[in-house]
């Protein structure tokens, strides 16, 4: 299932977990060099290969065009973290192949001509990484992917040359946002080869506390070792944050309960939330949650960042006009929670 | 003109975006561009961290046969247009692979793929043998046809 639908192991600091390959093929350029129509060519080419490779998947996969969808589609993918922003404004024409439940996505054509993409609820590296693989391996068998002897599988950027491997993880931080930590780990991460930011906003004043840790070199280093890499860092980072909120509570123990709950409350009784508003309200009520003066859940929480946000509102709600979101936003808040 | 995310206030922020190296433009009002501006993205890399210690290449007017990027071109986006621009530019991007990776060669991608096969080992020892009877090493040469026979015994 689909990360913001489902709960998963250490919710209460890892939201989701991603793993992408970048992958190119030997036969065409790289896409800042392809036209139009070789792009949409190696579209075709590979969504039919991928189709023949296995009966079911004609059934548990569906593809979208780029060109065949409008631009609140393709923002409401990359709202659901299944396609980059890049391919929904690339001039380019790009595709997504997308797993009915949400799970797998495979871009084409947006910097790289494959970017395989696993994505789960919590923490779940290990499982995320084998699955990711098993597609690589599916696709490799069939496609001459571009590598060389000495520097592994070429890609558009040199970042993502060697594995072609990204592993990372969305990681809910209040408490090490709060007593200003943050600062500190982003600098340790960093001389580590990860890296650690924001997601949502500028910098490390990230809206909602989350950010996303991932390695960032690639070549010289296996799998499996990048995977390792990042999952010692990601639990250190996940005792730091509870040590964190243990002792916040310690201090303050009424102040934060109650921004805690207040936040729940604003969510479940509002006229209208800016999403802005709710980034932030969802965080507090994420933290609720985590310790127990909340009444709800992480995949709740998680299903309302998503689904409140404003290109899904417009998609499957029908609503464009911004006023008139917030108060959809609001009646969202009231019903999922 | 128009917002082209509500499609009902009037377009009063303008965006330009290079993106794969071509020009894309999109045009929201106050209200939509607030929201885009806090919408999260999937952080990828600074660029500023490609900035290898420039060196003086002697290849300056470098062009890739396949698909014609230029060397300064590819200094500009940092972008390669295709797989051969890494033999045509190496001596660029090797430092460049070092300065952001800390190296500039990858582990062995096949071994890392998949585990020696038993016909892997017995090509390997193959050689091994020969290598051994040539040099007149007939004690090793004996161990090793002792081995290949085990394995093709195990099949
Ligand atoms: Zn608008
Ligand atoms: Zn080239």
């Amino acid at each position: 299932m689909s990360w913001y639908n489902e709960g998963g192991p250490s919710s209460d600091v890892v939201v989701s977990t991603r793993v992408r390959f970048a992958r190119n093929l030997k036969s065409y350029k790289f896409p800042s060099k392809m036209t139009a129509d070789e792009a949409n060519h190696l579209i075709d080419e590979v969504y039919n290969c991928f189709i023949d490779s296995n009966k079911s998947f004609n059934s548990d996969f569906k593809l979208y065009k780029m060109s065949d969808i409008s631009m609140d589609e393709k923002l409401t993918l990359f709202e659901k973290h299944l396609i980059s922003k890049d391919l929904c404004r690339q001039a380019l024409p790009g595709a997504c192949i997308v797993s009915n439940d949400e799970t797998i996505s495979i871009m084409l054509c947006e910097e790289d001509h494959f970017r395989l993409q696993v994505i789960y609820p919590g923490l779940q590296l290990e499982k995320a990484l084998e699955m990711a693989s098993k597609y690589e391996t599916l696709l490799s068998g069939r496609l001459d992917f571009a590598q060389s002897d000495t520097l592994g599988y070429l890609t558009s950027c040199p970042t993502n040359v060697g594995s072609g491997l990204r592993v990372s993880a969305m990681l809910h931080l209040p408490a090490l946002t709060m007593t200003k930590n943050i600062t500190g780990i982003v600098n340790s991460v960093g001389k580590l080869g990860l890296t650690i930011r924001g997601m949502y906003g500028e910098g490390t004043g990230a809206g909602g506390c989350l950010y996303q840790l991932s390695n960032q070199v690639t070549l010289g280093i296996s799998s499996d070792e990048i995977l390792k890499k990042v999952k010692d860092v990601l639990e250190q980072i996940v005792s730091l944050e509870i040590k964190a909120r243990k002792a916040l509570l310690e201090r303050n123990e009424a102040e934060i309960k109650n921004r805690c709950m207040r936040a729940f409350g604003t969510l479940k009784n509002s006229y209208a939330i800016s999403s802005e508003e709710m980034l932030n309200l969802l965080s507090d009520a994420r933290l609720g949650v985590a310790l127990g003066v909340v009444d709800t859940s992480y995949d709740k929480i998680s299903k309302l960042l998503v689904e409140g946000s404003p290109a899904f509102i417009i998609t499957y709600q029908k609503i464009t006009a911004p006023k008139k979101r917030d108060i959809k936003r609001a009646e969202m808040a009231k019903s999922i929670l | 003109m128009l917002c082209e995310r509500c499609k009902q206030n009037p377009a009063t922020m303008h965006y330009t975006q290079v993106i794969n190296g071509q020009v894309t433009e999109y045009h929201l009002c106050e209200a939509c561009a607030r929201e885009e501006n806090i919408s999260f993205d999937m952080p990828e890399f600074d660029l500023i961290n490609l900035f290898a210690p420039k060196r003086e290449v002697k290849s300056a007017g470098l062009i890739c046969p396949f698909c014609k990027t230029t060397l300064n071109e590819f200094r500009e986006t940092g972008i390669a247009g295709c797989h051969k621009c890494y033999e045509v530019f190496e001596p660029v991007i090797l430092p460049m692979l070092e300065g952001f990776h800390g190296c500039s060669k990858h582990k062995d991608v096949k071994k890392e793929a998949k585990p020696l096969t038993a016909e892997d080992k017995i090509e390997k020892l193959q050689k091994e043998l020969g290598e051994a009877v040539k040099a007149e090493e007939y004690e090793k040469a004996a161990s090793i046809r002792d081995e290949i026979k085990a394995l093709k015994e195990e099949k």
